[in-house]
């Protein structure tokens, strides 16, 4: 056998490695049965119809969906000012300021979340929206300044002294040209920013309330306290919706520097 | 509408002053270059006058007002970008209706102006072309249509000319010179070619360390340079080192390590400061040895003939002197030699007028 | 003089004070109260990272970490400096698809992933079923709840952190030495062997260093594959603080893990600097 066929034959190996646990998890969404078991035994559509008649799973979603929206924009926009003010202007410390910026990237996220929930309890903040809202914030940041960041180091400042020039204030400059030659990196770091604002867990253990719950959360308690298919279907669900934005977002996501 | 005064410009960083004490005024309807190397301030002049950079202190008035403080988008200037600053995201159409739409003319209008503007830098058809659709020299043309259009004041140019082909940058700046007579602006051109600024320019202001060094029209700067910078910026010279000059009534004497003396007459403003006699080489004659006489007290160097080039127009003739350290170049015309009038190593004079003589 | 706040501060000025308020004061006050007793009238005490440092228990807590995470980097490394290598190496029009494979399972919940692993791992999962099938075993083995499995999933996890680090740098290799290695003689593997790997030894070093850091500070999957069986620092943390609510003590072990990671980053940001001018550090 030549080697280029052996080599062909591990790597084939290793995707069906990566993919496994997301077939698996689709292969036992359609489970007749009403516990984990595989093989999967019967065809069935009864655990999307419990999920989705089941109202257990929609206020987690809605409160996953409204966070990560919220901390998207939020993310966007700071981020964004951040990036224009690190790549535009020069001042003292603005390496430091740019690290602090991609830092939240390497602090692991369990002490974020500790240090959160004793920061909000002195303050007495008890709502979780809010709690949330802030630390999904400063954990989605880092995406947006860095994809931000690059993307306005390519654009020749003397188009925006052009726009200055012919009349626009420089707050009219940022929306009539800076933003518009950023969209692509506009687009890539806010769609990482809501992927990573939604899958988040390990913040939420600490954050969230008993009555207010999102729907990573959500799933991995039923993981640990009421294994069953629905588990499988509502993830399935989630599998699909990723691979949708997931695909979609690509076009716009320079692959080589993402990490 | 357009006369720029500028005066006691300077910009510091820290401890380096980039623009020092630079005033300048440019009449209306006039165009002004800034020739000098990089590095000498003229960019950042040109960029203080655009309101992209602040001075340090002084005053820049256009049309008896002061701008100094005004913000770039609300003085009446264009500036004309040496990489073009087109906006890659606008077509052709809205980058030169860019600056009307942003001083709210109505649609007829801005549909009319731009029409003409881009009829008058010949890209009429070219309305819905995005730039990186468009050459160079277009593209340029184009900045050019998004300047004129808004009928400013006075339109700055920034090495516009730096990033095109030969060909194109003699052929766009006899348009670039037709425009501005034909609309009449104010313009100041900033260039580190001396051929493009002796072309375009009503004025030139040769710029040496953040300063001026000369300003006059460009006879002026070429026939009498001020000073051993400018001279030498400004096409080819034979600068040669003074031991000692003396001051006469209508001229100088000066002498050469070697013994020799020179004679240069008196200009306005002649003075021997930088220890210099400076001729060009097309005002040089070369005559061997063997047949020459000095009838007219001409100035005269002994020498050797080094090297011999023919370029077209003119034979360039290296002589190599002991009064010199390094080759005098001298430029003959076609029609008082040859080929084969001088040979490597032939004993010459060189010889020129005190007229056609500077000192410094 | 007037006072005038220059535009780059008011564009820091939200942006600043978000990270100051979310981000460096918890931090810090981990830092601080890891120095304390945890009785409200606490003393300042070095006693919290003694105990961590001395106590077996809590030792082998560490050094299982430190394990799993070595084991976790290095499979990594040899799984993802394939499909690398195989990706950079496809026809240039592959080259999207297969990183989009690639990326899929990064994007999709990480809790979701960990479910599809305790289904394949589990008593009545995938590989037991299979092997009993088969008649390879007569009783379901153990993998879930074992660190054996926390590898498994967390190297699945993680394997796409690799290959976003190995792919920029073999796609950009200059494939003439390959080819000039091949030409004076050397065989496909001697070439592998002598050139590839050679010139992508930062790489090597900066992606099994990234996967390490996330590895030892990973919560999801030790929780869900490990469970109480197989604590390691990050579950430890979560114990300390959630059920014991022993703040202090868990603080000083968050410290020790965060200054292990910061460390680890920074070499791994030293050596990514070395194979890119373009920065691509964290």
């Amino acid at each position: 056998m030549k080697p280029i066929s052996v080599f062909r034959i591990i790597n084939l190996f290793i995707f069906a490695f990566l993919m496994a646990p997301l077939v698996i998890v689709i292969a036992t969404s359609f489970s007749n049965t009403s516990y984990l078991t595989f093989p999967p035994k019967g065809f069935s559509f009864k655990w999307y119809e419990y999920v989705i008649s089941d109202g257990r799973y929609l206020e987690p979603l809605l409160n996953s969906l409204l966070v990560a929206v919220i901390a998207t924009i939020i993310s966007l926009i700071i981020g964004t000012m951040v990036s224009i003010a690190v790549v535009r202007y020069r001042f003292k410390l603005k390496g430091m300021v740019n690290s602090l910026f991609l830092a939240p990237l390497i602090v692991p996220s369990l002490l974020l979340g500790i240090g959160l929930l004793m920061f909000f309890s002195k303050l007495g903040i008890t709502d979780a929206y809010i709690r949330l809202i802030a630390a999904h914030c400063v954990l989605t940041i880092p995406y947006v300044v860095r994809s931000v960041v690059a993307s306005l180091g390519k654009i020749n400042p003397s188009i925006e002294e052009a726009s200055r020039i012919l009349g626009a204030s420089p707050l009219k400059t940022v929306f009539l040209v800076t933003l518009p030659l950023i969209k692509p990196a506009l687009i890539a770091g806010g769609f990482f920013a809501f992927i990573i604002s939604f899958d988040e867990l390990v913040v939420g253990l600490f954050l969230t309330s008993s009555s207010v719950t999102t729907l990573p959360l959500l799933i991995y308690s039923d993981i640990q306290f009421n294994l069953n298919p629905s588990i499988s279907a509502i993830s399935s669900l989630l599998i699909i919706g990723t691979i949708i934005i997931g695909v979609v977002g690509m076009k716009f996501i320079d692959k080589k520097n993402l990490y | 509408m357009g006369r720029l005064v500028i005066t006691d410009l300077c910009k510091q960083y820290k401890d380096n002053k980039v623009v020092k004490q630079l005033s300048l005024t440019i009449e209306q309807g006039e165009l002004v270059s800034l020739l000098g190397p990089s590095g000498c301030g003229k960019t950042t002049t040109l960029r203080m006058v655009a309101g992209l950079l602040e001075p340090t202190s002084g005053s820049i008035k256009l049309d008896e007002k002061e701008i100094v403080n005004t913000p770039t988008h609300k003085r009446d200037i264009g500036l004309v970008f040496q990489n073009y600053a087109l906006f890659p995201h606008l077509t052709i159409y809205e980058n030169v209706a860019y600056g009307l739409k942003r001083k709210k003319v109505n649609k007829d209008e801005v549909r009319k102006r731009v029409e003409d503007a881009l009829k008058s830098v010949q890209l009429t058809g070219f309305e819905d072309r995005f730039p990186t659709q468009l050459s160079g020299g277009q593209q340029q043309r184009v900045a050019l249509a998004r300047s004129l259009v808004l009928n400013p004041a006075i339109i700055l140019f920034d090495e516009p000319l730096s990033n095109l082909d030969a060909k194109l940058r003699q052929f766009l700046r006899v348009e670039i010179r037709q425009l501005q007579k034909k609309h009449g602006f104010t313009a100041l051109f900033v260039t580190h070619d001396q051929e493009e600024a002796m072309v375009l320019s009503d004025r030139i202001a040769v710029m040496y360390n953040g300063d001026i060094s000369q300003l006059g029209t460009p006879t002026e700067i070429y026939n009498e340079p001020s000073n051993s910078f400018v001279a030498n910026f400004i096409g080819e010279t034979n600068m040669i080192a003074v031991e000692d000059a003396q001051e006469e009534s209508n001229h100088f004497t000066a002498k050469l390590k070697t013994g020799e003396t020179i004679k240069a007459i008196k200009r306005k403003d002649s003075a021997y400061k930088e220890h210099l006699i400076m001729f060009r080489p097309e005002h040089a004659q070369v005559i061997k040895q063997s047949v020459f006489e000095n009838k007219d007290e001409q100035n005269v160097l002994k020498g050797q003939v080094e090297y011999m080039h023919f370029k077209g127009s003119t034979f360039t003739l290296g002589v190599k002197s002991d009064a010199h350290d390094k080759t005098i170049i001298c430029s003959l015309q076609p029609d008082d030699c040859s080929s084969s009038t001088f040979n490597e190593g032939d004993d010459v004079f060189v010889i020129w007028n005190k007229e056609n003589t500077y000192i410094y | 003089m007037k006072l005038k706040l220059s535009p780059h501060w008011i564009l820091l000025i939200p942006g600043m004070a978000m990270m100051l308020f979310f981000f460096i004061v918890p931090l810090g006050q981990i830092f601080i109260i890891s120095f304390f007793k945890s009785q409200p009238d606490g003393a300042f005490t070095l006693e919290n990272y003694s105990k961590f440092l001395t106590d077996s228990h809590y030792l082998k807590i560490l050094w299982r970490t430190i394990w799993i995470g070595f084991v976790t980097s290095i499979v990594c490394l040899v799984l993802g400096y394939f499909l690398s290598y195989g990706i950079a190496r496809a026809k240039a029009k592959y080259q999207n698809f297969l990183l989009l494979l690639v990326i899929l399972p990064l994007l999709t919940s990480a809790v979701v992933r960990n479910f599809g692993w305790m289904v394949i791992m589990g008593k009545k999962g995938l590989i037991n079923e299979t092997l009993l099938a088969l008649h390879i075993i007569s009783s379901p083995i153990e993998i879930l709840y074992t660190p054996l499995g926390v590898i498994i999933a967390m190297t699945h996890v993680l394997l796409p952190f690799m290959v976003l680090v190995l792919y920029p740098i073999l796609s950009s290799m200059d494939l003439n030495i390959e080819h000039a290695s091949e030409n004076l003689g050397a065989s496909p593997f001697k070439t592998f062997w002598l050139v590839t790997i050679p010139l992508s030894l930062p790489g090597i070093f900066a992606g099994t260093l990234l996967v390490f850091s996330i590895a030892i500070s990973f919560y999801i999957t030790p929780a869900l594959i490990g469970g109480p069986k197989v604590p390691v620092m990050a579950t430890e943390i979560y114990n300390q603080t959630m059920n014991l609510l022993n703040w202090s003590y868990a603080s000083s072990i968050a410290v020790i893990l965060l200054i292990a990671v910061l460390l680890i980053i920074s070499i791994y940001n030293k050596m990514l600097s070395k194979v890119s001018n373009q920065g691509g550090g964290l």
